[in-house]
């Protein structure tokens, strides 16, 4: 006989552990399926251990079970990704699908937690405004979303009180804080937790900020600063981002939503279940459950009216591609990723970049969104621009070394024990736009070991994002002689990899049926009852990290799936 | 075969000597000794590679066993000898070929990952696992004595740090190291 659930989730991260909250709370019986295992706090008490979550990345799936593709153009045969492949392992998990295991992309996280601003939501228009209605590329598919800031701005504020962020607020209700983000949309209210202590060298960068004429504050972070519902105030140990946390002071759906779903008795979670297909009647326009398969390899099937897909923009795709819910040829289109300006600076003083969470920074906001000044580079959207003093560890740390200098030998050894503890990093990170050019569709050769096929991501960098990366590391240069750094370079760019655990659009949300994949409440528009979920929805990427606006959307689809049931 | 150092004098878990010898000298050359300051041989790189290989899956011993084979092979040709048994000079100039591929054609593989020459891959094999087992926890084998975390002044497995250790330009050497080991038995203390 067919298992039926009331309601099925797939995938237990920020988005779908906020839906699976709401539901058990509102009295539905959840099942939830995550292809990831289990993890448990006990496991994290002794995380300070870079091997295992850096250079082994073990949260994150690896390519040799979940196979992913890539390749610059249509014209050329993608290969499973070159920055990841091979003997010598991903030794960056940050280029590759998010950590799984309830908790998904929460666990790894650095917790930025950013509104997007009222522009975000009208990308299209204020550029088209600014620089004319030819200024974006012929094959741009880039459109205003749907929703705009006034509507999300009650869910940003349950993200940030219900599920805990730090931070100093700069616009509550119109009234400007300078301490907080001069430029960010009006708020109801401030944050519940003040901000994080920072790292030690990000005094030396908001000062020379300042001197600059910037308008740096503090980043609004996921993580506590003082004991808060369940999350407990950090401890500064400096393994975050990619790390766990052994005191719980990261916000992770692992411990906020789908521990208190797991509270209402109405949760049942089956880890290390990999959904393979998701079943309709004939009609093909209702949903009917969905097919899994356990850790053993048997396929299990489990009948269901109401069905979340919530498992990050590319699976999601992959998944609505392999259960052949394409109609309108929709799915897997308008991939966007970040391109990251990664700088490093050596500084004249002790930096200490161990210490404290990768957030426990400032950031400069002036250049972003349609704040971007008029240029010569011909970048027609900004990006939010970040101190990173912290959570840098030595095997990371040597992974990104000066171009030109030698990375063996007494030289580096020198270098690197002299400097090491003298490291700093400013960060941005660029858009991509949405383009006919970029996409994801199901591989025609490579498929995992249950014969499903991977992924196959389609993907360049544009000329855009080239110059704003250009832009960018000349603002960055600028902030480095100010703050009297002995040393200033940038990653190669064009960046090698073309994941940055920020992709988004691949299931874009609208109005129109014949345009998008989902409305602006994640249901699928081919497909009644299939709620598909996350940054896919995403009909523009923000300069901001994405994280906290999908929180933000899983909130709203929550309250539409409970109006509806 | 005589061992050429201290360190190939134990029996191997997955390398054999020869194996071990060659990538001792790889990795030594990477983080070469004689300075005074610990590098890959006093932090006992090749025993966490050795630990490494056997832990891991079939294509990275593969890349190791063809690959000490092929140096080997590329310097007995040229030189007469096996790479560890060259001088560390001729040594550098032999990795600095291979690190710009220079390798000879005949020491390629064509469907080598990401079409670099085995040697290459290799090379930065070696060069992965040299850093990971200088700056590994200890619990792996490598960072003998947190001898590499103590090179380069992090402290390493901290449960956190305190604001007045988070001033600008506070040594970090003052704080005592302290590795998994020590967290282990702390919170064990603390539960006595």
């Amino acid at each position: 006989m067919t298992e039926t659930a009331e309601a099925i989730v797939v995938g237990l991260g920020a988005s779908g552990g906020i839906i699976a909250e709401q539901l058990t709370k509102a009295g539905i019986r959840v099942l939830a399926l995550d292809k990831g295992p289990v993890h448990t706090t006990e496991e994290f008490t002794f995380k300070q251990d870079e091997v295992k979550y850096y250079s082994r990345g073990s949260l994150v799936p690896q390519l040799a079970t979940d196979p992913v593709t890539w390749r610059p153009d249509d014209k050329s045969t993608a290969r499973l990704l070159p920055w990841a492949a091979g003997v010598r392992g991903n030794s960056e998990p940050l280029h590759l699908p998010p950590s799984i295991g309830p908790g998904g992309g929460t666990l790894h996280w650095g917790g930025a937690a950013w509104r997007h601003r009222d522009a975000d939501f009208r990308m299209k228009t204020l550029i088209e405004e600014r620089f004319g209605p030819d200024a974006l590329d012929a094959d741009s598919t880039m459109v205003d979303w749907p929703i705009g800031y006034d509507d999300l701005e009650p869910y940003y504020d349950r993200v940030e009180w219900e599920l805990g962020v730090s931070g100093q607020a700069g616009n509550v209700k119109g009234a400007p804080n300078p301490e907080g983000n001069p430029y960010e949309s009006p708020r109801e209210r401030g944050f519940p937790m003040p901000p994080l202590r920072t790292a030690p060298a990000d005094d030396r960068f908001k000062a020379a900020c300042q001197r600059l004429g910037y308008r740096p504050f503090q980043q609004p972070a996921a993580v506590a600063s003082t004991d808060y519902k369940s999350l407990k105030g950090c401890e500064y140990c400096g393994f975050c981002h990619g790390f766990l946390c052994h005191v719980n002071a990261k916000q992770s759906s692992r411990i906020t939503s789908v521990e208190a779903a797991l509270q209402t008795g109405n949760l049942e979670i089956r880890s290390n279940s990999r959904a393979f297909r998701l079943d309709r009647d004939p009609s093909g326009r209702r949903i009917t459950g969905v097919s899994y398969f356990d850790a053993d390899g048997n396929v299990h099937q489990v009948r269901s009216n109401l069905v979340v897909v919530a498992c990050y923009a590319l699976e999601n795709s992959r998944l609505l591609l392999a259960s052949g819910i394409n109609a309108n040829g929709q799915v897997g289109r308008n991939f966007m990723t970040h391109s990251f300006g990664w700088c490093s600076l050596v500084l004249p003083e002790f930096s200490n970049p161990f210490m404290a969470p990768l957030v426990a920074a400032s950031v400069v906001d002036d250049l972003n969104c349609d704040g971007v000044p008029d240029n010569d580079e011909g970048v027609l959207w900004g990006s939010v621009l970040t101190s990173i003093p912290g959570d840098l560890q030595p095997i990371e740390a040597a992974h990104n070394l000066p171009p030109g200098m030698r990375r063996w030998g007494q030289g580096f050894k020198d270098w690197f024990s002299e400097n090491y503890r003298r490291l700093m990093g400013i960060h941005n990170q660029v858009p991509s736009f949405p383009s006919k050019k970029y996409y994801c569709d199901l591989d025609p050769v490579v498929k995992d070991k249950f014969g499903q096929p991977a992924l196959r991501i389609t993907h360049d960098w544009s000329a855009h994002d080239l110059a704003a990366l250009k832009y960018f590391e000349k603002v960055k240069r600028s902030i480095a002689e100010e703050m009297g750094a002995t040393q200033f370079w940038s990653e190669p760019t064009p960046p090698a990899y073309h994941l940055s655990t920020h992709e988004v659009g691949t299931h874009r949300m609208g109005e129109n049926p014949s345009d998008s994949v989902v409305d602006i409440y994640g249901e699928s528009h081919e497909c009644e009852g299939l709620y598909v979920v996350g940054g896919g929805q995403f009909p523009t990427l923000s300069g901001y990290n994405p994280t906290q606006t999908l929180q933000a959307l899983a909130y709203l689809s929550a309250d539409r799936i409970l109006d509806k049931v | 075969m005589p061992a050429t150092n201290e360190a190939t004098k134990v029996s191997w878990l997955f390398l054999t000597e020869t194996e071990a010898e060659t990538v001792d000298a790889v990795s030594a050359r990477i983080f070469p000794s004689g300075d005074g300051k610990p590098g890959a041989r006093e932090t006992r790189v090749i025993t966490y590679i050795d630990k490494t290989t056997a832990d891991e899956d079939e294509a990275l011993r593969r890349c190791y066993r063809d690959g000490v084979e092929a140096l080997n092979a590329l310097t007995s040709e040229q030189y007469g000898q096996r790479f560890a048994e060259l001088p560390e000079e001729r040594q550098d100039e032999v990795l600095e070929r291979i690190e710009a591929s220079t390798a000879p054609e005949s020491t390629r593989t064509p469907e080598g990952p990401e079409d670099e020459g085995l040697l290459a891959t290799f090379f930065a094999l070696v060069w992965e696992h040299t850093i990971q087992g200088m700056f590994c926890d200890p619990q792996y084998g490598g960072n003998h004595e947190a001898l590499g975390w103590q090179l380069v002044g992090f402290p390493g497995a901290q449960w956190g740090y305190n604001a007045e250790q988070m001033r600008a330009g506070f040594d970090s050497k003052t704080i005592p190291i302290k590795t998994l080991e020590d967290l282990r038995r702390e919170l064990k203390r603390a539960d006595d």
